[in-house]
């Protein structure tokens, strides 16, 4: 009994040695890590087996709650409407940025006030097509003499606006069956109802592998022998929406606390972060389960997310078009460039380009450093958050938050 | 397929401590994630899987699949004893399980509920044997077509259920598929009837629906009436052993029905995406359109309670065999389950017919083991849960609306879902109070979606001819037969019908 106890203290000891530089804020709290789909799947995986290694680096217990519906954004705007205590964080589809983009109803976050934590994979999207269509290179699609029939989920969905969005860059002449949940666009391919299917390569990979069809392209990633996509588009636009989903790829299984969220405690949560991701146990762990890690973190990850939703406005029209979604409003946060002496006209970069734009005295709201202001308190200068619409003659803004 | 090898792998499970101890704990598990309105067997396997983590591959599989192999067995108790069903596939139960506990029949109905778990479990394993060979081809047979076509074929079952007043049903049926046309447009993804609701956009929760229409009105009328459930004068509570074994032997006693509804529902969970809340409601209909007596139906008839859930246990082998052969699962739980195969180091696919073979038949040994081994550990318990419907109603009642509104909510963790069910539940009582069938709506909410879905599917991949197929024929000629079966006893005896008291 005495040799148990000895060997228990032992345990907890060394236990206590290696996780010794953990912050003293988190001995013992509770974290709540939002996944916003049901149990089970992808997103939920990733969540539970890094909740399990971040309660240990911590010293806390992680709680990992599912909060599933309306493709993730139910999760998502619980996370944004947290307390930002550090004791809240959340993983979401990354597909959110293309509902950010194009201010898809029920969005009620700023992906862009997140305070990122990291992302734990990058999530390469493949072209497969199926071994019934006939089809075995991205040439005998491209000259397809009949519009190939494409399997996604819903209509906004991450995987619908992919195929949307691949269909354009590359010019193909495709028709989008939308509708197919789980795996059953690979069943439809099987069957030869449809003849293809864009989605992540890893998920993907045991079709292929069992016969039942051929990687055509991919977009991103390390694809053994597989030809990159971004080699296959020929036109500027083309090659800059491939670029767009690219960058989206690298981004899988992102994890961010909500906005305001105290420095420290992002701090305290990214080095852990970090630490979980490197542990050797959690390496072997995933492997064991079939899911790859390919980490990034903090500042990195919140770089790349504001890049990939500052898009310029001909961007935009491009993603809205390829999805045929209405744009209304672009959002963008840039220094004013230029203001004329009236304080009517302004100039500003919104992505590579320079936009110019007349304001309105009554219908433009503007705030300077969080408080109502007029036109005339603006300066050359001032970093602004610019909503404007693109549609709008006079690119005229809705609201201006500037400060400085 | 080699006798040999297939009785190596009776012998292996069976002779193995290991395997047998694990499967004699998954059981118990897998009937309480069941049997707890609103957790359901998927977040069963989520929450096994990191105990399973390490474990020999075949150990974790069995164990894993034991565990759920058995969740609906479990499911049933609430569904006949409250009215309250554990998980969504075990709503059907409750339209004659809970008459037959009123009735002060709950040990039959429990036995029945259990006796047909099992023996669909069985005949599940034993249908996955026997199509392996005629896998492909059936899997393969499938498609958005023919799942419109046979939703339309579950939506006519609306006339058999109707009751009374085919009108009255209809109405209500339609009142349901209504309700499941609240959610993102699957083909436009335009909100309908969302009221910029999140919650609303993946649609009505089935369970909350069942729960509101059934289970609260049940309840409301309880507390009105007074008394318990079992409303019998004369009948004591005691610990009545016979009346279970009565109940399994009804299932023997209807052994026709028990095997088409097995297999049914196997076929069910064979082809993934119908899901086994339209399985058993399928099956459900099909029950009271080839009963002889189809006026017994709703008042607690015992095939009512058999021919759900054969389905719902059945449906867990056929829904194992495009998991383990093509890597597609059959079901969303299989799906999870697919997950926790790849971490232990199974691969499922078409090399498991060549290599895996072993692997296969200990599964299919554990599912057909798991089913008959959950009848034996609860038969005792079965007369004990029996007397909880003779407890005065005031007790029993905080409890029940307790696990009703906790399903609601942890369904999908959301408190909305709690308003609904209220609404709901106003709506089921005066349904109940004025004599209105429920059923139909429950069949309209839930196969709405899945014809609506398949619809725009089939359209889109063969344009408006897609019946002309010869599969889809065959689903047709199904459609106008069981039409033609209504009407033409309709005509011949015009008194005799469904008349429900739930």
């Amino acid at each position: 009994m005495r040799v148990l106890v000895k060997t228990l203290l032992l345990g907890i000891a060394l236990t206590l040695a290696g996780t010794a530089n953990a912050s003293e804020f988190y001995k013992g709290k509770t974290i709540t890590y939002i996944v916003s789909t049901s149990p089970g799947g992808g997103y939920d995986t990733y969540a539970r087996l890094i909740a399990k290694y971040l309660g240990k680096h911590l010293e806390a217990k992680v709680l990992v709650k599912n909060l599933p519906g309306a493709g993730h954004i139910v999760g998502t705007n619980t996370l944004a409407a947290s307390k930002p205590d550090g004791l809240t964080i959340g993983t979401f589809n990354t597909g959110l940025i293309y509902a950010q983009i194009l201010k898809r109803e029920g969005v009620q976050f700023d992906l862009r006030a997140f305070e990122w934590i990291g992302k734990a994979a990058a999530d390469p999207r493949a072209l497969v097509l199926g071994a019934e269509s006939g089809m075995k290179t991205y040439e005998d699609l491209a000259a397809a003499d009949k519009p190939v029939k494409f399997a996604t989920s819903g209509v906004g969905s991450a995987s619908y606006t992919d195929t949307q969005l691949i269909r354009s860059a590359l010019d193909l002449k495709i028709e989008v069956v939308p509708g197919f949940n789980g795996n059953e666009g690979e069943l439809a391919m099987l069957r030869g109802e449809i003849g293809a299917q864009v989605g992540s390569m890893s998920s993907l990979q045991s079709f292929v592998d069992n016969g039942y069809g051929v990687f055509a392209v991919a977009i991103g990633g390390d694809a053994n022998g597989v030809p990159q996509a971004a080699g296959k588009a020929t036109t500027e636009k083309g090659k800059s929406i491939i670029a767009l989903v690219q960058a989206m790829s690298e981004l899988g299984r992102l994890t961010a606390a909500p906005p305001g969220t105290p420095a420290e405690r992002v701090a305290d949560l990214r080095a852990a972060y970090e630490k979980v991701l490197t542990d050797p146990q959690l390496l072997a762990e995933a492997e064991k389960l079939g899911i790859p890690i390919q980490p990034s973190y903090g500042e990195a990850v919140a770089g790349l997310v504001g890049d990939a939703l500052n898009q310029s406005p001909a961007t935009v029209e491009i993603i809205a078009a390829a999805v045929n979604v209405e744009i209304k409003l672009v959002t963008v946060k840039t220094a004013l460039l230029d203001l004329s002496p009236d304080f009517k006209k302004i100039k500003f970069a919104s992505g590579d380009a320079t936009i110019k734009a007349k304001i309105s005295g009554s219908r433009t709201a503007i705030t300077v450093n969080g408080e109502e202001a007029k036109r005339k308190n603006l300066k050359v200068g001032m970093v602004c958050e610019i909503s404007y619409d693109p549609e709008h003659e006079d690119n005229e803004p809705k609201e201006m938050a500037c400060e400085g | 397929m080699q006798i040999e090898q297939v009785l190596s792998s009776l012998l292996s499970v069976v002779g193995s401590p290991t395997l047998m101890g694990l499967i004699i704990l998954a059981v118990p598990i897998g009937m309480f994630f069941g049997a707890i309105p609103g957790l359901g067997g998927k977040l069963g396997i989520v929450l096994l899987i990191p105990f399973v983590f390490g474990m020999d591959p075949l150990a974790g599989a069995v164990f894993l699949m034991a565990m759920h192999a058995v969740v609906h067995t479990g499911g049933s108790i609430p569904s006949i004893l409250f009215g309250v069903p554990g998980t969504g596939p075990d709503a059907a139960t409750i339209v004659d399980g809970f008459p037959m506990t009123k009735r002060g029949e709950a040990g039959r109905a429990l036995g029945a509920s259990l006796g047909a778990s099992g023996f669909g479990g069985v005949v599940g394993g034993v249908f996955l044997a026997l199509m392996l060979p005629l896998l492909r081809p059936v899997v393969l047979a499938f498609s958005p077509a023919e799942f419109f076509l046979l939703a339309i074929f579950g939506i006519t079952f609306i006339a058999t259920l109707s009751g009374k007043s085919l009108r009255k049903g209809l109405l209500v049926g339609m009142l349901g598929l209504m309700l499941s046309f609240i959610a993102l447009d699957p083909h436009t993804g335009a909100q309908r009837y969302t009221f910029d609701m999140l919650f609303l956009w993946d649609g009505v929760d089935v369970i909350t629906a069942v729960l509101g229409i059934f289970a609260i009105p049940e309840m409301i009328a309880l507390g009105a009436k007074g008394g318990s459930i079992a409303q019998v004068t004369g009948k004591a509570a005691r610990y009545n052993l016979r009346e279970v074994i009565d109940g399994i032997l009804d299932v023997f006693r209807h052994l026709g029905l028990s095997i088409r509804t097995s297999l049914i529902g196997a076929g069910i969970g064979m082809v993934p995406g119908l899901g086994g809340d339209a399985a058993s409601w399928i099956c459900y209909g099909h029950a009271v359109q080839s009963s002889k007596t189809p006026e017994r139906f709703g008042k607690g008839a015992v095939e009512g309670v058999i021919a759900p859930e054969t389905a719902n246990n059945s449906k867990e082998g056929g829904a194992l065999l495009p998991t383990l052969f093509f890597g597609v699962p059959g079901s969303s739980g299989m799906a999870i389950m697919l997950g926790a195969f790849v971490m232990l180091g199974v691969k499922p696919g078409p090399m498991m017919a060549l290599t895996g073979m072993d692997f296969v038949w200990t599964l299919i040994w554990t599912l057909c083991i798991a089913n008959i081994l959950a009848v034996a550990m609860f038969l005792a318990c079965a007369p004990a849960f029996g007397m909880l419907t003779f407890v005065r109603g005031s007790l029993i009642i905080p409890f029940v609306l307790t696990l009703a509104f906790l399903g609601s909510f942890l369904s999908h963790s959301a408190w909305e879902n709690i308003v609904l069910l209220c609404l709901l539940g106003t709506l089921g009582y005066f349904l109940k109070k004025y004599g209105w069938p429920r059923p139909p709506f429950v069949i309209g909410l839930v196969l709405g979606p899945i014809a609506e879905d398949s619809l725009h599917k089939a359209l889109a991949i063969w344009g408006p001819t897609f019946f002309l197929r010869p599969q889809s024929l065959i689903m047709v000629a199904l459609i106008v037969a069981s039409l033609a079966v209504y009407f033409w006893r309709r005509r011949k005896r015009s008194s005799v019908e469904v008349n429900y008291d739930i």
